[in-house]
């Protein structure tokens, strides 16, 4: 027989963020219990709102399965002396529960032992599940926790009901001296209740609730949010996804309400009115149908709307009071230009062991630079360079302090509007910071692209200087994600340059800045010790002592640098589609400059299709081996033409000497794929037939010398300017 | 609120308020005379929590935040507002059905407007306090916290304490429907702004324009040292003063922009390592823990 299970954690409100995880953790421990107490169940269904997590399972088994087995004891013959029973007797039959009289014998191999049949299992699932869900519900894992009353309990928020049905019986569990009861309260205010389960029945408890103002599904919660907002005027391709999950983990009845801001607030940026919107009331912008916003919010609250007008008003009002205090921290900062605020990032640190956002700014205006001149772009690259001076001037803003998302974008907004730069180097100082996330986008625009991958250079190389490279799990400062924006940033804007003489400027110019940091800060501190004569020097001295930590060695300095770019350019081609072996290949070559590096994958990615060039491959791999091997004999110098006696080398060697400066000059310009069908049309054959009729280790040394060198002189082209073929599967 | 009834003046919240934790047991007490930056400060929570023994008390208390000021023009940042607290130990079953009963008694109907415990986590880290619990936010202003303390003073609270902190600028300004705080009806025919404005003009300016800094850092070195050796009579009452002066002096320091990122980590360990110092000493006088040896 098997029976429905019910279970309901009443709480105070829950952290949303912690509702699904809490959920799911709940179900798969009830699986796993009854699973393992041997009670059939199917599979449990979980929901929850703010203030409860419930769980159903549609059939438990009454009982647990019986299993039967045989256990074998001590042999007799140890386990009575002069007719008593031994120590080791009477403990075999306590364990298997049985009197020593009753239990049995068997005989193994001649000889006979103590013997029971052991029957386990057959407790009633009530049981099992009174004794079990109180531990179940502690070993619950949230971000934070806390304990509440006089209870040794900890959950995110006080559990204060506990409703727990097996069919129609109430399983009266126990957790810290809250008993199980049939009661569930209702939403609490408009039907607080509370209503009683008369037995374990999931759809009854949904509609009952339904009926007390509590919507169980989070996914009902969220459609309905969802269809109001595009109801009364949000758009469905600006819905912010995110945040509806968030207010439909705030709510068992939502509703939203539209209030009205007044127009002035328009002429605020759109991203300062939707941030002020979002983060400080978690309410959704209005858009009319052009797009544009409207003089609107809309608001998801936990209520019937009754009293529509008077929520309405509430919200109104407070909404307008941010609104306006963003509109004073807009009014405050456009009275300081980006270029003045400049001065003040002096005392703002960036780092404490590489110094701060100022000369952070001169570093990158300078990388900036001389990128421009590595990649033949010095017009972006000023724009780029004047961007970097005011790039995080906005970090000293009203507005920014108070939305630390809206970095670099009023950076933009105030270059343009404040400072009256050009568009493009307002947009720069924006497009900075990208991608901010995963699948954001990259810069669009040179001048940002510039300005970006001289911000991210500088950052990730000071970091490291200092000892902050990526570990495992710990990486504070994001610098796999910057990496990985840095490279795909080069390949998109197909910047060609040196990624090592970038590293080494980024480089010189934290070490020239690490001690004028240091005397800087020294003599900060050394002024505000003339105003603070209460504070001790010796104080001081410490503080000024530990900014600077020790600089790791360089070999392990290079070491860190080049796995963190070696790890994240081996993703951006494998997101790109290079498999594997091709992206071994590349980086079995020297791979200086980035873009031609990805060039070379594609390519050599698409080339892999073709046989022939599998063909090829296997050719000029053993080609490259033997050149390689120097043990059986050493290549010459130089060929000699006359030391060739078969005709296969002298053809292989007019065909390579003919084909070698097209082939170079190819390769030079990242034409891998012409490069390649050059050699397999004009050296594959007389290639092979060189290594089919020609004994290389001839028994004279100065001819075989003289075939390896024609080797060698193949190989170095594939090694140093190809990549290494070996490690392309070929099979 | 019902429709009908006329929105309670300022004073008049206060009223009901401490006629209300009255009747539920609580010791009505008076502000502190001391300048705190929060009702958290006042001896009656910061000592009161510790230990296993009952404790019920209520009280408003002005608090002070030199940075907050804006010479009274701002219409909800104050140097100085006011908190009316409620501190109960333990914390009852009941907790959120006695709080939401407390807002019916000063004209806020839960059923009416949009009520949310939204998560908030509190901490201090002056006092090296931490709780969980909710900002209480009505039609999206907030208007109370409500704060299962964890640990004060670095003591695990045993039992828990519950405390119930009401904006009471905000509350007013709510029920009253007034969008600036000096536009609040203190009492029939006074205002506000006729009561506090000068004070909040004259303080704001003082803190961001006139506190001598050099002064600032010798009250605070000097009031530490005091502290520390006050402690060593063990008198933890009259050291504690100390501490809510130097915590006070550091907020006039931190309002002048004269505290350096790394000096504000030293100096909120200094003031932490003075509570965890009061705590332990006033423990040890109650006879809550044995004198470390």
């Amino acid at each position: 027989m098997s029976l429905p299970f019910f279970l309901e954690i009443g709480t105070e409100e829950l952290p949303a963020s912690y509702l699904p995880s809490y959920a799911s953790q709940m179900k798969e421990a009830l699986e796993a219990f009854m699973t393992s107490a041997m009670l059939e169940h199917k599979e449990v269904v979980c929901a929850w709102t703010p203030r409860r997590l419930a769980f159903y399972c549609e059939a438990v088994a009454e009982k647990q399965a019986v299993k039967e087995s045989d256990v074998k004891g001590p042999p007799v013959s140890v386990s009575f002396k002069d007719g008593e029973p031994t120590k080791a007797a009477l403990s075999f039959a306590t364990k298997v529960g049985l009197p020593i009289e009753s239990v049995g014998r068997v005989e193994e191999n001649g000889k006979e032992y103590l013997f029971a049949r052991v029957k386990e299992g057959g407790n009633a699932a009530s049981d099992l599940l009174k004794n079990k869900i109180p531990e179940l519900i502690k070993g619950l894992r949230s971000p934070k926790s806390m304990r509440w009353d006089v209870k040794p309990t900890t959950f995110a928020r006080p559990i204060r009901s506990l409703c727990c049905l097996l069919g129609d019986e109430l399983i009266d569990c126990d957790l810290d001296g809250l008993k199980a009861s049939r009661e569930i309260k209702g939403h609490r205010f408009l039907a607080p209740g509370p209503f009683t389960m008369k037995t374990a029945d999931f759809a009854e408890y949904e509609k009952l609730l339904k009926e007390h103002f509590v919507i169980l599904s989070f996914e009902e919660r969220r459609n309905i949010i969802k269809e109001q907002l595009l109801r009364f005027g949000c758009l469905e391709e600006r819905l912010d996804e995110e945040l509806i999950d968030i207010c439909a983990n705030l709510t068992e009845y939502p509703n939203c309400v539209k209030g009205d801001i007044a127009p002035e607030y328009l002429e605020l940026p759109p991203e300062v009115l939707i941030t002020t919107l979002k983060k400080h009331q978690k309410s959704f912008p209005c858009y009319d149908a052009k797009g544009g916003l409207e003089a609107a919010f809309l608001s998801v609250t936990n209520n019937d709307l009754k009293e529509k007008d008077l929520i309405k008003t509430g919200y109104e009002r407070v909404i307008s009071a941010r609104l306006s205090d963003a509109r004073f921290f807009f009014n405050e900062d456009k009275e300081v230009t980006l270029k003045e605020r400049r001065e003040r990032l002096k005392t703002v640190v960036f780092q404490k062991d590489i110094g701060t956002y100022y000369s952070k700014t001169e570093r990158v205006a300078c990388i900036a630079t001389k990128l421009g001149e590595m990649t033949g772009k010095e017009d972006a690259a000023e724009i780029a360079s004047d961007a970097a001076l005011i790039s995080r001037s906005d970090l000293t803003t009203a507005m920014v302090f108070e939305f630390p998302e809206l970095q670099g974008i009023m950076g933009r907004i105030y270059a343009e509007r404040v400072d009256k730069v050009s568009r493009e180097e307002a947009l720069a100082i924006e497009e900075m910071y990208k991608p901010r996330s995963a699948g954001d986008d990259l810069p669009e625009t040179l001048p940002g692209a510039i300005l970006s991958i001289a911000d991210k250079i500088d950052t990730i190389i000071g970091c490291v200087t200092v000892g902050l490279a990526p570990t495992g799990s710990a990486d504070p400062y994001m610098l796999r994600r910057q990496t990985f924006g840095l490279l795909k940033t080069i390949i998109a804007h197909k910047l060609s340059f040196k990624l090592s003489a970038l590293i080494k400027i980024a480089l010189e110019l934290l070490e020239a800045d690490s001690e004028s940091f240091k005397k800087n800060i020294v003599s900060m501190f050394t002024e505000k010790m003339g105003v603070a004569a209460a504070v001790q020097e010796n104080e001081l001295g410490l503080i000024a002592e530990s900014w600077f930590a020790p600089h790791s060695d360089e070999a392990k300095l290079e070491k860190q640098i080049s796995s963190l770019f070696m790890g994240r350019f081996e993703t951006v081609l494998k997101e790109e589609g290079i498999s594997y072996d091709i992206i071994q290949a590349v980086f079995g070559s020297p791979w200086p400059d980035i873009l031609v590096a990805s060039l070379k994958a594609k390519e050599l990615q698409e080339m892999k299709k073709d046989p022939e060039f599998l063909t090829l491959c296997n050719m000029l791999t053993r080609c490259v081996n033997i050149a390689k091997d120097e043990k059986k004999g050493k290549a010459a110098e130089t060929v000699d033409p006359a030391l060739f006696t078969a005709k296969e080398e002298k053809e292989l060697w007019s065909a390579w000497e003919s084909v070698k400066p097209e082939a170079h000059s190819l390769l030079e310009n990242c034409e891998f794929g012409k490069a390649v069908k050059l050699l397999a049309d004009k050296v594959a054959g007389p290639l092979d037939a060189f290594f089919t009729n020609v004994r290389i280790y001839a028994d004279d040394k100065a001819v075989a010398s003289n075939r390896l060198a024609i080797l060698k002189s193949i190989s170095e082209t594939i090694q140093t300017k190809i990549a290494d073929l070996s490690k392309i599967v070929t099979a | 609120m019902t429709k009908l009834e006329k929105a309670p003046t300022l004073q008049e919240i206060i009223f009901r308020l401490q006629k209300y934790w009255s009747d539920y047991g609580c010791v009505i007490v008076q502000p502190y005379d001391h300048e705190v930056g929060a009702g958290t400060f006042h001896p009656c929570t910061f000592f009161g929590v510790q230990g296993p023994d009952p404790w019920k008390v209520a009280y408003v208390q002005p608090s002070r935040r030199p940075t907050d000021g804006r010479y009274g023009d701002n219409p909800n940042r104050l140097y100085q507002h006011h908190q009316f607290q409620a501190i109960i130990k333990p914390s009852p079953v009941n907790a959120q059905e006695v709080y939401l009963k407390s807002l019916e008694a000063i004209g806020i109907d839960p059923r009416i407007h949009d009520l949310r415990f939204e998560e908030d986590d509190w901490e201090s880290p002056t006092l090296g306090a931490t709780g969980l619990g909710w900002q209480i936010l009505c039609d999206g202003t907030e208007i109370s916290q409500f704060t299962y303390f964890q640990q004060m003073a670095g003591f695990e609270m045993k039992p828990v304490t519950l405390e119930l902190t009401y904006g009471l600028e905000r509350i007013a300004a709510f029920v009253q429907g007034k969008d600036h705080v000096m536009d609040i009806e203190w009492t029939e025919g006074v205002t506000y702004r006729d009561m506090r404005k000068m004070f909040e003009f004259e303080l704001s300016d003082y803190s961001f324009s006139h506190a001598t800094l050099d002064r600032h850092w010798r009250f605070f070195t000097q009031a530490e040292q005091e502290c520390q050796e006050t402690l060593e009579a063990k008198i933890p009452y009259a050291a504690y003063e100390w501490l809510m002066n130097c915590s006070h002096w550091f907020n006039v320091l931190d309002a002048r922009g004269a505290i350096s990122v790394t000096q504000r980590t030293a100096f909120i360990a200094k003031i932490r390592n003075m509570a965890l110092n009061c705590a332990k000493c006033y423990r040890v006088v109650k006879g809550i823990d044995k004198e470390e040896k």
